[in-house]
């Protein structure tokens, strides 16, 4: 593993991305395409990044972020929607099968379950070797067997093996044999998707060891991408922390894990159980599930989630009420506020069903605190939306809501601000947009 | 005081190539109120272990115990009718995956009410042809049963849950989904929950509120928590007591703060050193080989094999557990009774 001091300024990289989409069509049929009917599933959008020489990037996520998306699309096995990936100066993001077969060599992937990665009828000699004689090495089928067994020693497997079934082995020797078979090109860059997630901890620091091992005799570069905290900071240099399609936050695994500047990251790692009790801190808990990638926020994507959300210029109250009416606000915007079943609710209790009751019942319901405990002014403007919305006025609703409601969060974009050695998106860290009232 | 206690529990399937003991001859307590965590890697048992005390274990799986103690009435004495009765009742079930436990065609709130009905005596019918009308016509939605299910929703920090409570499984994120099933178990208001392996499936941002809900519930409704699961980090989190399994046996049991400040037999110490640390990168000195295959083990520590400090007694003589410090115990041969080889 090289040193991260390293890689800002150390020449061309190896791998350069730019601006990387894959979108995915979700349309079935003919039909869906002439009408429109289908949505695009936005699963990478317009990632940067690069790998240099020798380095371990990991790029971490929760599940549908699309990091695994992005490892297949930097090696050109999803066709990439746009943007470019660039191989030793090199542009090979729309190269055919045929054209890609010299870049194959040297970009390889690890997967995650090495069973099925693996053919069940084939030994472990013939899955080695196959790879190596289309790419042509090796002179002969005995000099490629040796080649195997030399492989196979190297990633801490007997040279006996060769003859051996896939389903012969434990967990951990599939993936041996698994990260063997990439070795066998000579690759330069190893993409490892969950490498070690199938399996057993014990197991897994087994695996670990030998990936940064190999890493490091070989002088490979290695792309990981997994959803475990623990493994980045076991095998990274830097890491790459995704969410809904985008990089959030890049860096330098110690600085990131140090002194996370993304809202995202921070509640990120303050998720991660620790064994140490000396290492917990005090738990950020997300609200709401991540949106879709189909249509996600605009602005800042986490905005309809992050605890650290900007309150518009207009609000009267402080952060943590605008938090809260600004997911009201969200969730009317989403249709998810459903008046008739509050009404029912209410009917059932044998409660009144009139405006003001409703409304104190919508608004408590969203609101941590009762509504009438809320500062004077937040309460009135509150009313206000929810009581258009229950006169069935869902426009006036939300139009009285933008108002007051309009995080800069949610209308722009917020850039990549660098710091340090590290980026991070989130206009919290720029000065223009800091808020004008302080959150108490 | 104690809710559960097992004494003496061995579990064995007889298959072609062998009798594998999935567990071998384990005691376990669980006290009223408890955070108990069960904690191994794969085929050490924690799994059918917990199957084994509630009675799910399938042919040709072999359960025998000296005793099965839970709130003063023998389990293994009781009939299969009784067992389902307790089950889901006092003594409810949270697994991996809820998709497989919870019914895709019927609305969560009803499934959530059933509990509710069969545990409960709500005054409502649940006559099969009662029960049916539901399914198919749809919940009664001006019953106790089904206020009950919104206020369960609303318990495990469903939002909405008057609006959710009418939606269907597929409707529900993986980590709401597991909500569900939390509130179906505390629908009998039970005793002892098992949850096994209950937030393996989930992110991480899900599975830190997953835990604090089972913390609080816990505290809330006096139940106490078997929690099987895999990860070291999360038992350290959550639970009071500790159990590590290997291999079909427990091999140390401590507080869970104890355990992990000072880990006593040589697998708990491996299985640490093996873990990595999402602050500070380490060496990692993983424990060598793989998880035995059980079926026919022939030497007496069942770690033997993988142990850094094994002698050839390890083969031959079973470890016992000895005394590690206060109600810290390990069974390994090479550690002194009493005498903690503290730093
Ligand atoms: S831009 Fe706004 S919503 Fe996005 S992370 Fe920063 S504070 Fe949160
Ligand atoms: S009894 Fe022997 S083999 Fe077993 S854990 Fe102790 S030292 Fe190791």
């Amino acid at each position: 593993m090289s040193d991260s001091s390293l890689q800002s300024d150390d020449g061309e990289p190896l791998l350069t991305v730019r601006n990387l989409k894959k979108h995915f069509d979700t349309s079935t049929g003919l039909t869906d395409r002439l009408l429109g009917g289908g949505q695009s599933v936005k699963a990478v959008d317009g990632v940067d990044l690069t790998l240099h020489e020798g380095e371990t990037l990991a790029v971490v996520g929760e599940s549908g972020c699309g990091k695994s998306t992005l490892g297949r699309a930097i090696l050109n096995l999803h066709q990439p929607t746009d943007g470019t990936v660039r191989y030793g100066g090199e542009d090979i993001t729309h190269l055919s099968g045929k054209e890609m077969k010299p870049y194959r060599q040297k970009l390889q992937l690890i997967f995650q379950d090495p069973l099925s990665s693996l053919n069940p009828r084939q030994t472990v000699n013939e899955i080695i070797s196959a790879p190596m004689e289309v790419h042509g090495i090796g002179d002969s089928a005995a000099d490629r067997r040796e080649r195997v067994e030399e492989l196979l020693v190297q990633v801490g497997l007997k040279e006996s093996h060769a003859d051996r079934y896939p389903h012969q082995f434990s967990g951990g020797q599939q993936q041996r044999v698994g990260i063997a078979r990439a070795l066998a090109l000579e690759p330069r860059v190893i993409v490892a998707d969950e490498p070690v997630s199938a399996l057993d901890v014990s197991v897994q620091a087994q695996i670990l060891n030998l990936l940064s091992e190999l890493q490091s005799s070989y002088g490979l570069s290695l792309l990981t991408i997994t959803h475990d905290l623990s493994v980045v900071s076991q095998i990274a240099d830097r890491v790459a922390v995704m969410y809904l399609g985008e990089i959030v936050e890049i860096g330098p695994v110690e600085q990131i894990f140090e002194r996370p500047q993304h809202p995202y990251t921070r509640a990120l790692l303050s998720a991660v159980p620790r064994i140490d009790a000396a290492d917990r801190t005090d738990r950020i808990l997300l609200k709401g599930s991540v949106p879709s990638p189909i249509n996600p926020p605009s602005g800042c994507r986490f905005h309809t989630r992050c605890p650290e959300v900007i309150p518009s210029s207009a609000w009267p109250g402080n952060q943590s009420t605008f938090r809260e009416a600004f997911r009201f606000y969200n969730r009317l915007l989403h249709e998810e506020l459903e008046i008739d079943l509050v009404r029912e609710r209410l009917e059932n209790e044998g409660r009144s069903t009139d405006t003001d009751t409703v409304a104190t019942q919508l608004l408590d319901e969203s609101f941590q605190m009762p509504i009438e405990e809320l500062p004077d002014d937040v309460q009135t403007v509150m009313y206000e939306i929810a009581r258009h919305l229950i006169e069935d006025n869902r426009e006036q609703a939300i139009e009285t809501a933008q108002g007051v409601l309009d995080s800069p969060c949610k209308q722009s974009k917020p850039e990549m601000q660098v710091s340090g050695a590290s980026q991070a998106s989130c206009h919290l860290l720029t000065a223009e947009v800091t808020p004008t009232i302080s959150p108490e | 005081m104690s809710l559960l206690t097992v004494k003496g529990l061995t579990t064995e399937f007889h298959t072609r190539r062998g009798v594998v003991t999935a567990v071998d001859d384990v005691d376990l307590t669980v006290n009223r109120g408890e955070l108990v965590g069960l904690v191994g890697e794969s085929g050490s048992g924690k799994t059918v272990l917990a199957e084994s005390v509630v009675g799910l274990v399938e042919e040709p799986g072999v359960v025998t115990a000296d005793s099965i103690v839970f709130d003063g009435q023998r389990l293994d004495q009781l009939t299969e009718s009784e067992m389902r009765t307790l089950r889901g009742g006092k003594i409810a079930m949270v697994f991996q995956d809820p998709m497989t436990s919870l019914n895709p065609t019927i609305s969560t709130g009803e499934q959530i009410a059933e509990a509710v009905r069969l545990h409960n005596d709500t005054g409502e019918s649940i006559s099969l042809p009662a029960e049916l009308k539901r399914k198919i016509f749809g919940a009664a939605k001006d019953t106790e049963s089904w206020r009950r299910a919104i206020e369960l929703l609303e318990e495990v920090g469903i939002p909405e849950p008057s609006v959710r409570v009418t939606e269907y499984p597929h409707e529900f994120s993986g980590g709401m989904r597991q909500r569900v099933m939390i509130s179906m178990a505390l629908a009998g208001e039970p005793d002892l929950l098992i949850a096994d392996e209950p937030t393996t499936a989930l992110d991480v941002t899900v599975q830190a509120q997953i835990l604090e809900d089972l913390k609080s519930l816990s505290q809330e409704f006096d139940t106490a928590i078997l929690m099987i699961t895999h990860d070291l980090a999360v038992v350290a989190e959550t639970c009071d007591r500790v159990n590590v399994m290997y291999a079909g046996n427990i091999i140390e049991r401590a507080p869970a703060d104890e355990l992990f400040a000072n880990p006593q037999h040589p697998y708990t110490q491996g299985l640490l050193a093996s873990t990595p640390r999402a602050n500070k990168r380490r060496k990692l000195d993983p424990i060598p080989g793989n998880v035995p295959d059980l079926t026919n083990i022939s030497y007496a520590c069942h770690f033997a094999p993988r142990c850094p400090e094994s002698t050839a007694e390890c083969y031959d003589v079973e470890p016992e557990f000895r005394s590690m410090g206060p109600d810290h115990v390990a069974a390994c041969l090479q550690r002194d009774p009493e005498v903690s080889d503290r730093e």
